[in-house]
């Protein structure tokens, strides 16, 4: 197995003196399904916009195989913008051509392809806005697909889906997975995390990384602080504050 | 039947402001619904009004109402620009004030007697007044515009759709703005002869707001508000021929029916 996204001592912030992240070491290999948990401004955005480039590097190193690609919350995208889901699946390729160049037919071509891998292309015409939460999900899947993308970093794929949606969204996390590209998933939830291959825990700094054994009490608490309740029967849950980012 | 359609345009003065509402609805159509989806309805009342002191002096210099707009608009964009950066009582109150400020400025100026007779044309337009050189004016300003905006629709619409991936898609939100603003003011530019300070607005956002309810999708809708801008142009013409209203306020009207009417057909959008 190679490596497709590796850290060393990764520290980086935008404000002076205050780091986002810190100390964040990790591997992930091709086909590797990765959870990052931790608290609402615990730094995994920020962690993704290292990967991205975005954050600004104060020490350590990141090293990426082949492209990278951004699957935002669905809610993030405005849902009034008169897109279809192929347009959106296309805009991963607009790194095809120049901005002021039509796109290359294949450019489309590849867009429609990423529709069919997450089973869209019935829907290829509707716009964005009319999909359901699961279905706008996937189009956003589609365009880091389009984008030929071998590192996918997904920001909580699967807040605000119900059961069935989000069962969807799985599977084609895991066809993904079977072919060979690295997930990022950044969530709350520590059950999906308990799925992964590894688990990122983070608050500000890097708590843990590993299989999902390391998720024990300890290092939750340590990840969440207060937010961490234990629940009757003794399962444990985070309080989750919403924030705007 | 057919007289009754040319008499409005049989002159060489009715020609003219047929050919030029025809380009200022080529392009303030479609501009105008990216105006209106990248929420910038505001900016584009904001920078209209705020050239009204550029305008002024242009009269009061002789000097063409072209001329005084660039200069106005200039002076409004980097007002309005840096007034967009007051974050201790807000943006939108600070714009507010800057464009109050300028709006009064070019009031106080336009009311000295010794400024011509002007101010109703600068302040409602006259498409019917429009030379020659206006029109050549207008034409290569509309087809800069109508090419900018071909060149940028992609990066237009992923930066307004999904401003948060737009820039690990290689798209900078902060720059196609600002690239909608330019082409905003290269607008009003040219619309602001014919339409006026106050009404160009009108023109700028009614139609495009009309078609975004229309029409489904990017293209139909760029292409319908195109065509519901000209549409209006003309409607407004003939009302002025006919009912003898000015013209500029009946395109104004006109445009603004548009959006009136779309409103009341929701039905016509299918449903998946």
């Amino acid at each position: 197995m190679s490596a497709l996204v590796t850290t060393k001592g990764l520290r980086g912030g935008y404000a002076p003196g205050t780091d986002a992240i810190s100390e964040i070491d990790l591997q992930v290999e091709a086909g590797q399904i990765v959870a990052v948990l931790g608290p609402n401004g615990g730094g995994k955005t920020s962690f993704f916009r290292a990967l991205l480039g975005e954050l600004p590097r104060r020490s350590g190193s990141v090293e990426i195989e082949g492209r990278v690609a951004y699957v935002p919350q669905t809610e993030r995208a405005r849902l009034d913008f008169p897109v279809s889901a192929l347009d959106v699946a296309a805009m991963g390729t607009y790194a095809d051509a120049p901005w002021y160049r039509r796109l290359p037919e294949r450019s489309r071509a590849r867009a429609s392809g990423a529709l069919e891998l997450v089973g869209l292309q019935g829907e290829a015409s509707t716009l964005f806005g009319e999909l359901s939460g699961g279905q706008r999900q996937r189009v956003l899947i589609a365009r880091a697909l389009a984008r030929e993308a071998r590192v996918l970093l997904l920001d909580e794929p699967l807040g605000g889906l119900d059961r069935a949606s989000a069962s969807r969204v799985g599977r084609v996390l895991d066809d993904l997975r079977a072919t060979g590209r690295a997930i990022l998933v950044a969530t709350h939830d520590i059950n999906d995390a308990r799925e992964a291959d590894r688990v990122l825990c983070i608050n500000r700094r890097q708590v843990a990384y590993g299989p999902p054994e390391v998720l024990d009490a300890q290092t939750l608490e340590r990840t969440y602080g207060g937010e961490l309740i234990t629940l009757p029967g003794g399962g444990q849950a985070v309080v989750v504050q919403h924030h705007s980012h | 039947m057919l007289d009754a359609l040319t008499d409005p345009f049989a002159g060489e003065i009715g020609m003219r402001a047929l050919a030029e509402v025809a380009l200022l609805g080529l392009v303030c159509g479609p501009l105008g619904a990216w105006i209106v989806l990248y929420r910038q309805s505001y900016a584009a009342e904001s920078l209209a009004h705020a050239a009204l002191p550029g305008l002024v002096l242009a009269s009061l210099a002789g000097a063409p109402l072209l001329v005084g707009a660039a200069g106005g608009l200039g002076v409004a964009a980097v007002a309005i620009g840096l007034a967009g950066r007051e974050r201790r009582v807000g943006s939108d109150t600070a714009i507010a004030v800057v464009v109050t400020t300028l709006f009064g400025l070019g009031v106080m100026l336009a009311l000295r007697p010794e400024v011509p007779a002007r101010l109703g044309e600068i302040l409602f337009g006259d498409p019917l007044s429009v030379s020659g050189a206006d029109l050549a004016a207008t034409a290569v300003l509309a087809l800069a515009v109508l090419a900018a905006l071909g060149a940028f629709h992609r990066s237009l619409s992923l930066a307004g759709f999904d401003p948060q991936a737009a820039r690990s898609l290689g798209v900078r939100p902060e720059r196609l703005e600002l690239v909608l603003l330019v082409l905003l003011a290269a607008a009003t530019l040219v619309a602001v002869g014919a339409l006026g300070n106050l009404l160009v607005v009108a023109i700028l956002l009614a139609p495009g707001a009309a078609s975004l309810r229309l029409a489904r999708g990017m293209g139909p809708s760029l292409a319908l508000a195109a065509c519901l801008a000209v549409a209006a142009g003309v409607a407004g013409l003939y009302a002025s021929y006919y009912l003898e209203l000015a013209a500029g306020a009946s395109i104004a009207l006109a445009a603004v029916a548009t959006f009136a009417l779309a409103s009341l057909v929701p039905a016509l959008r299918p449903r998946a």
